[in-house]
């Protein structure tokens, strides 16, 4: 049995908006937190418990990938993660799902 | 004590698999978040470590029983452990803690009228405490099960001994020598432990 993007939608609003924030490019964990809580208009705070709770889930689900950025002098390399294919498919798929439950919405009430 | 060490030593409390993996990290992140939320003022420094404490629990919680999902899709698909090691070693952990929970209660119970048994007691509140590390540190556990066991050995060859010296009765040595089989149950349960942890281990590596 195969599964589909679509058999995980619809995401958690704090799943949509990490994977949202990798869109652009790879970040570290406070960059995560920092870009979720301003995508959220300050809205949705993560803990460091929580993000990285849901960065484990992303990478066994095989969405993000975890990039080293290399060791520096004195410090071991620092994790970076990225939107993987597969995770970007599912980004897009839930974008169309919203994009068409507001399109439903906005018909419905237009028509009232 | 600073708050990033109390941090660092919350994080030990982690499934082992998310704290080798993620700890380092989490815990540079939990520095950076304070000190921004510091440039703001101490209500807002005070917020951000609030919410981190108190969604921890949470947090913690639900790593576990997505840990515990995780196994168990790991046993599910086609693995050098089968599902009945699973069984076996969950049965092992209940095994160790009923019996060890078992004895501690008909001891207490001993405890008014027979002085002599408290060490034993005490023996058998370390092997239940011992027995219920096995939750997070399987190995750990096992070697302190069977460092119990052995202490409930001598415990209780030491209170058989005293309660027939009290008592007055010539000492019979077969019996207090008989009363180090006590122990033996826990070496079992601790030596198993290991196994499993081993077992786990080579697995997961």
């Amino acid at each position: 049995m195969t599964t589909s993007n679509s058999d995980y939608l619809p995401l958690t609003e704090a799943t949509f908006l990490i994977l949202l924030s990798l869109a652009p490019s790879a970040k570290h964990g406070y960059a995560i937190l920092k870009t979720v809580q301003e995508l959220s208009d300050g809205r949705v705070r993560l803990s460091t418990g929580t993000l990285y709770g849901a960065l484990d889930r992303l990478l066994d689900l095989g969405w993000i990938e975890r990039i080293d950025e290399g060791d520096k002098e004195g410090e071991r390399g620092r994790k970076s993660y990225q939107l993987s294919d597969l995770g970007r498919r599912v980004l897009q798929a839930e974008m169309n799902r919203m994009v068409a439950l507001v399109t439903l919405a906005r018909r419905e009430m237009s028509a009232e | 004590m600073n708050i990033r060490l109390i941090y660092h030593l919350l994080l030990k409390l982690y499934p082992r698999r998310f704290y080798a993996n993620y700890a380092e990290e989490m815990e540079a992140v939990f520095a950076s978040a304070l000190q921004t939320a510091r440039l703001n003022g101490f209500s807002a420094w005070l917020t951000a470590l609030c919410r981190e404490f108190i969604v921890f629990s949470a947090d913690l919680f639900r790593q576990y029983a997505y840990e515990r999902s995780r196994y168990r899709r790991f046993l599910m698909t086609p693995s050098p452990k089968p599902r009945r090691f699973y069984i076996a070693r969950t049965m092992t952990r209940l095994v160790g803690l009923l019996a060890a929970l078992f004895y501690l209660d008909v001891l207490v119970r001993y405890v008014p009228n027979n002085p002599q048994v408290i060490p034993l007691v005490a023996a058998f509140i370390l092997t239940t405490l011992s027995v219920l590390l096995v939750w997070r540190w399987e190995r750990l556990a096992g070697v302190t099960t069977m460092a119990c066991a052995l202490l409930v050995a001598l415990t209780g060859a030491y209170a058989t001994y005293t309660y027939e010296a009290s008592m007055g009765e010539v000492i019979t040595w077969g019996v207090v020598l008989a009363t180090l089989l006590w122990g033996l149950p826990y070496l079992i349960v601790g030596a198993l432990f290991v196994k499993f942890a081993q077992a786990t281990e080579a697995v997961r590596s």
